[in-house]
C-alpha cells in the first residue's frame, strides 16, 4: 500500500501487461473483490483534477501475464451527469482497458444488469463476476449462470468475494478474454424493429464521427439518441445534429415518450426477459432480515435515538479512548526530544540546530502523530458503518434536518465529529458524493467548537466569569453551531451556489463487513493524512517555533522575541475588540499551532510556572490557580473576555485543520478558510464588544 | 386515481405512470429502474417526515418528497380500516 510505484511495462521481465477495469454498482462488493484480486499490491491516488479516489493494483495472472487492475467508482449507469459516471466512462472509452470485470450483485440482479447492458455496447472484452451468491441464496433465488452467460455472450463467474470464493475462476475468465480465447461478440440490447431501423440510419450518419472520436459506433448512436449532452457537443456538424434530432422527434411522436425513457425501457425489458429465464424463486420471502432491522432502527420513533446512540459511541470512543494513546505518544516524543537534546548538547551543537530540529521538526511530527490515533479510530468506525450499510440509514434519518441547511443528511456525521476534533471531521466528508456539499461541510467544520478549545474557555471564563462559567461555555458552543448554519447557508447562496443535489439514494441491505476491508480502508486514510496534511503541519509549526526563538538569546516566546514583537505589533489591531494586549495577541498567534496552546502561552506569558506547553488547566489549578486567575482577571473585563473567547471560537482553524482542509479541498480553500474565519471572528467580536460597551454606557 | 408518489402511505403499492423530472434526476431515476409501469411500495417515512423509503425491483430507494412529487403513480392495493386510520393520522402530522 502506498509504496508500490512500479511502471506499467514489466521491467525487463518480458511479461505482458494488460489493464483490467472493475466496474459495478455501489454496494455490490467491488472493493472487496478488488482487494481479493490485488492483495496488498495497491496504489491509491486521485483521478486527474478531482478528489475522487483512484485505486490501482496488480495481479499476476501467470508468470507471463500481469494485469493492472483499476477500481472504477461505483456507478449505476454510464451517463454524463455525475462526476463518478464521467470518470468511469472517460476511463473506459479513452484509456480503453483490455478487459472489464463487471461485478454484479446476484441478490439484486435487475438493477445491476442495467449498467451491464450499457457496458456491452462499449465493445470491450468483459467478464461478469456474479458476486453475493450467498445473499442471493438467502433470498431463495436460484440463478442459472449458464443461461446468463449464453444470453449475454460473456463468461459469468459465481463469486462470494467476502469468502474469496470464485476469485480464481474470475482470474481464469479474465485470462481467457484478454488472450482473445472467448470468441463470442458481446450481446446487445435491441430497441425494437422500428427503433433498430432508425438506429441503423443514425449509425450510417455517424460512421465518420465515430471513427474520428474513436468511439464504438452503436454506443455513440444510442447515446446521441438519448440526447447525451457531452456527445452532442462533440459532433462538429450542426447539420448532423439536426438530422439526428429529426430521427429522435419521429420516434418520440410514434411512441409518445422521450427517447431516454424508451431506451431505458428496452434495457429493462431485455433484463426482465433474461432474469425470468435465468432466475428461479424457490420460496417467497416477503420481508428480509434487513427490512426487519430497518423496521426498528430506521423507524419514526427509534430512528433518531438510535442514530444519536451510534454517533455518541463513535464520538466517545474515538475521542476519549484515544486520550491514553495520545498521552503515550506525547510522552514518547517528550523523551525523544530530551534524548536528542542531550545528544546535541554533548556534541556542542549550536542552539539553533536543536531549536529547528528538536522543537520544530520532531515536535511538529509529534503533533501530527498524536492526531493519528483519533483519526484512525474515527475512520475505523466510519468504514465499519459504511460497510455494514448503516451510513446510508444515518443519512436517511438526518436528511430532513440537514436539508434545512441546504446540505444532505450525510453532512451530519462530519459536523458532529468536529466537536471532538475538526481534523477527523473534515476527513470524514469523504463519505459525501457531491463536491459542493462536501466543500461547504469542510468550510463550516471549524465553527464546530473542537475539544482543544474547551480548556481555553475554561481558563479564561473561569478567571473572569466566576459564577457563570458553564453558561458562558455553553453559549460559545451554541454560537459556533449558529455560525456554522449561517455561513453554510450564505456559502450555498453565494460562492458555492448550485441546486441542492437531488436526493435519490439506495438503502443497501445490511451486510457483515470484513475486518480486513475495514482495516485497509482505515490505513489508507491515516496514511494519506500523514503524507499530505502532515508535511504542511510540520512546516507551519517549524516557522512558528523559529520566530518564537529569534533573535538568538532572548527568552523563547517573550516580548523581545520576533513572536513577541509580532504580538506587540498586532495588538493595536484588536483595540475595537477590547483586548489590545500583546500577551493576548501572542496567545492567539500560538493558538494557530493548536488551539489548546493558547492556555500554555497565556500561562507562560502571565509568568506562571507550567510543566509542559501542551497546557492542561487541571495541573495548573493545583499549583498557581489564583495567581493566574487574578492576573488574567486584571487584564480583562467580562466584556473584553467574552469578546476574546468569541474570537478564539471563530478565528483561524489550527495548523492541523488547515492541513486537513488543504488535503481535502486544496490549498486555495485552506487559505480562504483561514482568511474568512479570521475576518468573521474580527467582525463578530468587534460587534459584541462595541455594542456591549454602548449598552454599558447607556446603563 | 392518479396521485404523486409522495402522497402514498406506508404499505401502499402503486404503479408508476409518468415521470416529470429532467436532467440529472430523471437519468438517475431511469437508471434505478424507476420507469413507467414499474410497481413501487412506500415502506416508511423518515423520522422527521422526509425522505421516503420506497421498494421497487426488490431493492430500497430513498428520495425526498420534493423528488417524489415529480412522479405520478396510481395506487394498486386498497387499504382497509387500518389504512384509513393511518391516513387520518398522517394528515394530522403533515399539518404540523
Amino acid at each position: 500500500m502506498g509504496g508500490e510505484g512500479e511502471g506499467k511495462e514489466g521491467i525487463g521481465s518480458g511479461r505482458q501487461n494488460y489493464r483490467v477495469a472493475i466496474v459495478g454498482n455501489p454496494n455490490c462488493g467491488k472493493t472487496t473483490l478488488f482487494n481479493e484480486l490485488t492483495g496488498a499490491r495497491q496504489k491509491v491516488g486521485n483521478w486527474p483534477g478531482v478528489t475522487i479516489e483512484k485505486k490501482t493494483g496488480f495481479l499476476n495472472i501467470n508468470h507471463n501475464i500481469r494485469a493492472e487492475i483499476i477500481d472504477l467508482p461505483g456507478i449505476y449507469s454510464l451517463s454524463a451527469y455525475s462526476l463518478d459516471e464521467r470518470i468511469a466512462r472517460d476511463y473506459l472509452l479513452k484509456e480503453k482497458p483490455d478487459a472489464i470485470i463487471n461485478i454484479v450483485d446476484a441478490s439484486n440482479l435487475e438493477r445491476n444488469l442495467f449498467l451491464t447492458t450499457q457496458l456491452l455496447e462499449l465493445e470491450i472484452p468483459m467478464v461478469i463476476a456474479l458476486n453475493l451468491m450467498d445473499a442471493a441464496e438467502k433470498k431463495n433465488l436460484k440463478i442459472d449462470v449458464d443461461i446468463l452467460s449464453s444470453h449475454l455472450h460473456l463468461p459469468v463467474v459465481p463469486v462470494v468475494a467476502l469468502k474469496g470464493q470464485g476469485v480464481e475462476a474470475t482470474v481464469e475468465a479474465v485470462k481467457e478474454v484478454i488472450l482473445g480465447r472467448w470468441h463470442k461478440k458481446n450481446a446487445m440490447v435491441t430497441f425494437g424493429a422500428d427503433g433498430e431501423k432508425k438506429l441503423a440510419d443514425v449509425q450510417e450518419l455517424l460512421k465518420e464521427s465515430a471513427t474520428r472520436l474513436k468511439l464504438p459506433l452503436r454506443w455513440l448512436a444510442v447515446k446521441l439518441f438519448e440526447g447525451d449532452k457531452e456527445y452532442e457537443l462533440l459532433l462538429e456538424n450542426k447539420e448532423l445534429r439536426d438530422r439526428i434530432n429529426e430521427y429522435k422527434e419521429k420516434v418520440v411522436k410514434i411512441v409518445g415518450e422521450d427517447t431516454e425513457t424508451i431506451i431505458a425501457d428496452y434495457r429493462y425489458g431485455f433484463i426482465s426477459g433474461l432474469v425470468k429465464e435465468a432466475v428461479k424463486v424457490t420460496a417467497d420471502i416477503r420481508i428480509t432480515l434487513s427490512e426487519k432491522i430497518d423496521a426498528v432502527i430506521a423507524s419514526r420513533i427509534l430512528g433518531i435515538p438510535f442514530f444519536a446512540l451510534v454517533i455518541f459511541l463513535m464520538f466517545k470512543i474515538s475521542i476519549d479512548f484515544s486520550q491514553p494513546g495520545i498521552d503515550y505518544i506525547d510522552s514518547l516524543f517528550a523523551s525523544l526530544i530530551d534524548l536528542i537534546n542531550n545528544v546535541l548538547v554533548n556534541l556542542h551543537a549550536p542552539a539553533w540546530i536543536s531549536i529547528i530540529l528538536v522543537n520544530g521538526v520532531i515536535g511538529g511530527t509529534g503533533t501530527v502523530i498524536t492526531f493519528v490515533v483519533p483519526i484512525a479510530l474515527v475512520f475505523f468506525f466510519l468504514s465499519f458503518l459504511e460497510d455494514i450499510g448503516y451510513l446510508s440509514r444515518g443519512a436517511f434519518v438526518m436528511d430532513r434536518l440537514m436539508h434545512w441547511m441546504g446540505l444532505p443528511g450525510k453532512a451530519f456525521i462530519p459536523l458532529i465529529l468536529g466537536f471532538g476534533c475538526n481534523v477527523p471531521g473534515i476527513l470524514a466528508t469523504r463519505v459525501m458524493e457531491d463536491e459542493k456539499d462536501r466543500l461547504i461541510t469542510i468550510l463550516i467544520n471549524p465553527f464546530m467548537s473542537c475539544g482543544a478549545r474547551l480548556p481555553v474557555y475554561i481558563m479564561i471564563a473561569g478567571a473572569v466569569f466566576a459564577q457563570n462559567v458553564g453558561t458562558v461555555v455553553f453559549s460559545l458552543y451554541a454560537i459556533g453551531i449558529a455560525m456554522a448554519i449561517i455561513v453554510g447557508l450564505v456559502f450555498r447562496k453565494t460562492i458555492l451556489k448550485g441546486p441542492s443535489t437531488p436526493f435519490v439514494m439506495e438503502l443497501p441491505p445490511y451486510r457483515l463487513p470484513t475486518l480486513k476491508g475495514i482495516l485497509m480502508h482505515t490505513w489508507e486514510n491515516v496514511w494519506s493524512f500523514i503524507k499530505r496534511a502532515g508535511t504542511l503541519i510540520v512546516a507551519i509549526i517549524l516557522l512558528l517555533v523559529i520566530i518564537g526563538y529569534l533573535p538568538v538569546g532572548v527568552t523563547p516566546n517573550s516580548k523581545d522575541s520576533v513572536l513577541g514583537k509580532i504580538g506587540t505589533a498586532i495588538a493595536p489591531v484588536f483595540k475595537p475588540q477590547g483586548f489590545a494586549d500583546w500577551k493576548a495577541s501572542v496567545a492567539l498567534f500560538t493558538g494557530i499551532f493548536a488551539k489548546e496552546a493558547v492556555v500554555g502561552t497565556m500561562a507562560a506569558l502571565y509568568g506562571v510556572e507550567e510543566k509542559n506547553s501542551s497546557g492542561n488547566p487541571e495541573t495548573k489549578s493545583i499549583n498557581g490557580k489564583d495567581t493566574l486567575k487574578e492576573r488574567i482577571a486584571r487584564d480583562f473585563t467580562p466584556l473584553s473576555a467574552y469578546s476574546f473567547l468569541l474570537f478564539i471560537l471563530l478565528y483561524s482553524p489550527c495548523v492541523a485543520t488547515m492541513g486537513a482542509i488543504a488535503k481535502e479541498a486544496g490549498l486555495k480553500w485552506a487559505i480562504f478558510s483561514v482568511l474568512f474565519n479570521i475576518t468573521v471572528a474580527y467582525i463578530i467580536s468587534m460587534a459584541v464588544f462595541q455594542i456591549g460597551t454602548l449598552i454599558q454606557k447607556l446603563l | 386515481m392518479k396521485i404523486s408518489m409522495d402522497q402514498l402511505l406506508p404499505g401502499e403499492k402503486a404503479t408508476v405512470l409518468q415521470i416529470y423530472a429532467a436532467g440529472d434526476l430523471r437519468q438517475k431515476l431511469l437508471a434505478m429502474g424507476l420507469l413507467p409501469g414499474v410497481e413501487i411500495e412506500l415502506i416508511r417515512v423518515a423520522p422527521l417526515g422526509d425522505p421516503l423509503d420506497f421498494k421497487l425491483r426488490d431493492f430500497h430507494l430513498s428520495m425526498r418528497r420534493s423528488e417524489a412529487r415529480n412522479i405520478i403513480v396510481e395506487r394498486n392495493n386498497h387499504h382497509g380500516w387500518r389504512g384509513r386510520r393511518k391516513r387520518r393520522h398522517w394528515k394530522w402530522q403533515t399539518k404540523l
